[in-house]
């Protein structure tokens, strides 16, 4: 753990420098990655967009640490990724980063209470019931704390899943597509609550096809072929749509 | 981690009913097993029994001692497979329990204690089920014919030390597998929909696998030498080496052969296709619903042919040995027989009990070796039966193998209670084993011993016929005097009547457990396929293709684990029978397979697959 601490006072909470991946199939290397090189700066909010293969899932995958690169370094909160077995890796996971995806979130098995306190049971720490809940209220959910997933609607479920990420409090927040699955007015409150995040120290990097979700962010980076395109900052979602629109053709 | 395991169980309890019910049902047999060598125990110090009732009632006990050693290696088997099974349908979820921040050990460690949740109260149903279940169980031994012996039960307390450890530490040991599979999985294994499960089966059961598979081979070399009971012996072990190597490489052995077997199918029939490429992408499906099926066929399979094989063998063994033409099985009328001019040798059969040091208590042929001689061609393979006089004894092949005693060596035996005699093992003797037993001594040893004789063996004077011989001992033992080759098919009828009572016994337990490994696979199978299926309704599937698709899966599947078992019995068929004929030499051998038993394991087997089948598709 005393790795964990060991951080640079880094203006960056993660950074990419010269990161490939390419998957090996039958028909030879087939390249996701071509090169990429970013810094995401710490308190702000990321949007990743760009057509399917463009490479934003597998960016995504990289700087948390779920995959390794087939070249190029990727480094968490002043931690190198490189070489960390998985204990260590969980163990760096687990203190610095937390997730948010499309769809199944959470535990079936476990309560909504249980789903938010379960990172820092896993770490061995002491949980304080009054935090968990608070984190629940903060997404509007802390009376529906013993309910399990399957008791809840799939926006709820999501926001479960903010309030996991509130209260552990992790310093990079990763969405996958974390409002594919909802309705505009619940995909809007979840939006909030990153934009929320952001505001309160915390770096969110959020992979989206959603010009209007990417809008709640500060900058967006577009992906084509494994490789950055293009970006914006603050940008609203008719610019974002038209850029998009643009990679496409 | 033990209250999210026990949450996680609470919460996914129908995955793990399979599991539950193979563990209680495994503390149950155990327990009963327990209460049975107890009672045999105890009513054996009881009863002051004397020597037959003693060795009947430890007979009985080795009985179940075996059956419960195989219970416990399917007991074992079911509950690997099944959480192996849970495993494989959690991925994602473990994965996500990863990526939220639990380490690989965390992971084990919540399989592990999931195990020991459904351990704990399939331990404490079984052991009360069989507290209840264990004076019934005595009383029906005693009915299908077992014993006639009333058995004592044993004090509560015994099977449940013994059963509850054992049902902990078959779950503990059978979910260790799938408890290090499951903290390998990764944690980007929550980020995909379905992945095609791995067929590449890990170091380690490869390495098992091919150990497994190496010692078969040997076997199947050396088999041009093996005696008849090594043969026999290997027959009980073989299937269970061969189950343990299909365990291991089951993924990807099993959809192979399932595949084959659906090819003559796929071409006609579009369920029967899309069974069969279902079959081969999920492997461990396919290779868990099969792996009880050949667990069973082979078990069943091998100690049906080897106990029905037994019987040809020691039946052309008696024939080759006998040589008087009339058995009399009414011994009181050995005096009169003896006078009569067209009789020539009266051979009396006769036992005494002797206790042998090391051996235990063991009846004893006293024999006349020259009325033996020329009534049942007693002969020597080694040694020399003009030796078998005085503190002598002579024995038999089988027994010389079982026993570590060489010839030329000394035991230590009372005959009949009386004092402790040192006897020197002069000769080797063939076996047969209804003519005589392994063990005899010379008649002037056992003089003065009281000895019971059992059946005459008579052979005719010079120059008389047997017909004529059967007449004349008809008129003094009236139906007690039969031709020599009625009296062994009687016997051989009478020892398979037996075998099919020691069989149900032996596997009847193992069947039933095989039957909840299918009926669970099957089942588990289907619920994770509910996806699959739902689809395929979408695109246009009737329900009916859907039903026959699941129920073509079920059979394809079952088939495969009969193959495989089928397989294995014949292999362990052919060693016993080339072990056999060779033993037997010129004399013909009659070959008896027990048809009956072994359709009827591949019917229920087949029977309970597509039932499960049949009801998992109409949900």
């Amino acid at each position: 753990m005393t790795a964990l601490h060991h951080h640079t006072t880094t203006a960056s909470a993660v950074t990419l420098a010269g990161v490939t991946r390419s998957y090996r199939s039958s028909s030879g290397d087939v390249p996701a990655l071509r090169g990429v090189t970013h810094e995401f700066p710490t308190g702000s909010f990321t949007a990743i967009m760009g057509p399917s293969g463009s490479g934003k899932s597998t960016l995504l995958q990289l700087a948390a640490g779920l995959d390794s690169p087939t070249s190029g370094q990727v480094t968490v909160d002043g931690n190198a990724l490189a070489g960390l077995d998985q204990t260590a890796l969980t163990e760096l996971r687990r203190a610095t980063m937390g997730f948010v995806f499309q769809s199944y979130n959470l535990l079936d098995a476990l309560t909504a209470y249980d789903n938010v306190a379960l990172p820092m049971r896993l770490a061995g720490a002491r949980i304080e019931r009054a935090t968990v809940l608070d984190a629940l209220e903060r997404v509007g959910l802390r009376d529906l704390a013993g309910r399990r997933p399957a008791e809840l609607s799939g926006g709820q479920q999501q926001r479960v899943a903010v309030a996991r990420a509130l209260h552990s409090r992790p310093r990079v927040l990763f969405a996958d597509e974390p409002t594919g699955a909802l309705d505009r007015a619940t995909g809007r409150a979840v939006l909030d609550l990153l934009r929320g995040a952001a505001a309160g120290g915390q770096t969110v990097v959020m992979v989206t096809h959603d010009p209007l979700a990417a809008s709640y962010a500060d900058e967006v980076l577009f992906l084509a072929d494994g490789l950055v395109v293009g970006r914006l900052y603050d940008a609203d979602a008719a610019v974002i749509a038209a850029t998009m629109s643009e990679l496409e053709q | 981690m033990l209250t999210l395991s026990r949450k996680s169980v609470r919460s996914s309890w129908r995955a793990y009913a399979g599991a539950f019910t193979a563990l209680a049902f495994g503390t149950v047999l155990i327990g009963l097993t327990v209460t049975m060598i107890g009672s045999v125990e105890t009513t054996a110090r009881r009863a002051q029994a004397d020597d037959a009732t003693r060795a009947q009632l430890e007979d009985l006990s080795a009985m179940f001692g075996l059956m419960s050693a195989i219970s416990l290696f399917m007991a074992l088997f079911v509950v690997a497979s099944t959480f192996g099974f849970v495993v494989a349908t959690r991925q994602r979820e473990l994965g996500l329990l990863r990526l939220v921040g639990a380490t690989p050990k965390q992971v084990r460690r919540l399989l592990l204690g999931e195990a020991a949740v459904v351990a704990l109260a399939a331990t404490l149903v079984g052991c009360l089920l069989g507290t209840v279940l264990g004076p019934l169980t005595l009383t029906a031994v005693r009915l299908v014919g077992a014993t006639s012996l009333h058995l004592d039960a044993p004090p509560v307390w015994l099977p449940w030390t013994v059963a509850a450890p054992a049902g902990m530490v078959v779950a503990l040991l059978g979910s260790r597998r799938a408890a290090k599979r499951a903290s390998k999985v990764a944690p980007i294994a929550a980020l995909r929909e379905a992945a095609i499960e791995r067929r590449r089966p890990g170091l380690a059961a490869v390495l098992v696998g091919l150990a497994a598979i190496a010692s078969v081979v040997t076997v199947v070399l050396v088999a041009g030498d093996l005696p008849p009971v090594a043969a026999m012996l290997v027959g009980l072990f073989l299937p269970l080496l061969v189950v343990v190597a299909l365990t291991a490489l089951g993924p990807v052995a099993v959809p192979q052969v399932a595949t084959v077997l659906a090819r003559p199918f796929a071409r006609r029939s579009i369920a029967a296709r899309l069974a069969s490429d279902e079959l081969r992408t999920s492997v461990r499906t396919t290779s868990a619903i099969a792996a009880p099926v050949t667990a069973i066929a082979a078990i069943a399979g091998s100690l049906v042919v080897t106990m029905g094989f037994t019987v040809d063998w020691s039946s052309a063994l008696n024939a080759t040995q006998l040589a008087a033409p009339v058995v009399v099985t009414d011994p009181s009328t050995a005096g009169r027989l003896a006078t009569d001019p067209v009789v020539g040798v009266v051979d009396e059969r006769r036992t005494v009990s002797a206790t042998f040091d090391e051996l235990g208590p063991q009846d004893v042929d006293v024999v006349d070796v020259g009325r033996a001689e020329q009534s049942r061609r007693l002969r020597a393979v080694r040694g020399d039966l003009d030796d078998l006089r005085g503190r002598t004894l002579a024995a038999s092949e089988s027994w010389m193998f079982d026993s570590s005693v060489g010839l030329g060596e000394h035991v230590d035996a009372r005959l009949d209670g009386g004092r402790k005699i040192r006897l020197k093992v002069v000769a080797v003797v063939p076996d047969a084993a209804d003519l005589y037993g392994d063990l005899m001594v010379p008649a002037d040893l056992a003089e003065s011993r009281e000895s019971e004789p059992s059946v005459l063996f008579v052979t005719p004077a010079p120059e008389v016929s047997d017909r004529r011989l059967l007449a004349a001992t008809r008129v003094v033992a009236g139906d007690a005097a039969v031709p020599a080759d009625r009296w062994l098919d009687d016997i051989a009828s009478s020892t398979r009547e037996m075998n099919t009572v020691a069989l149900l016994v032996l596997l009847g337990p193992a069947g039933i457990y095989a039957g909840i490994a299918i009926v669970n696979a099957t089942l588990i199978g289907a619920a994770q396929r509910s996806r699959q299926r739902r689809l395929l309704a979408l695109l246009g599937a009737t329900p009916r293709q859907v039903r026959s698709t699941a129920l073509w899966q079920a059979g394809l599947t079952t088939a495969t684990g009969l193959v495989l078992g089928g397989a294995t019995t014949l292999l362990v068929g052919w060693l016993v029978w080339t072990a056999i004929t060779r033993d037997v030499g010129d004399h013909p051998v009659t070959m008896t397979v027990p048809w009956l038993p072994l359709v009827a394991t591949s019917g229920i087997c087949a029977a309970l697959a597509l039932l499960a089948a049949r009801v998992s598709a109409r949900r």
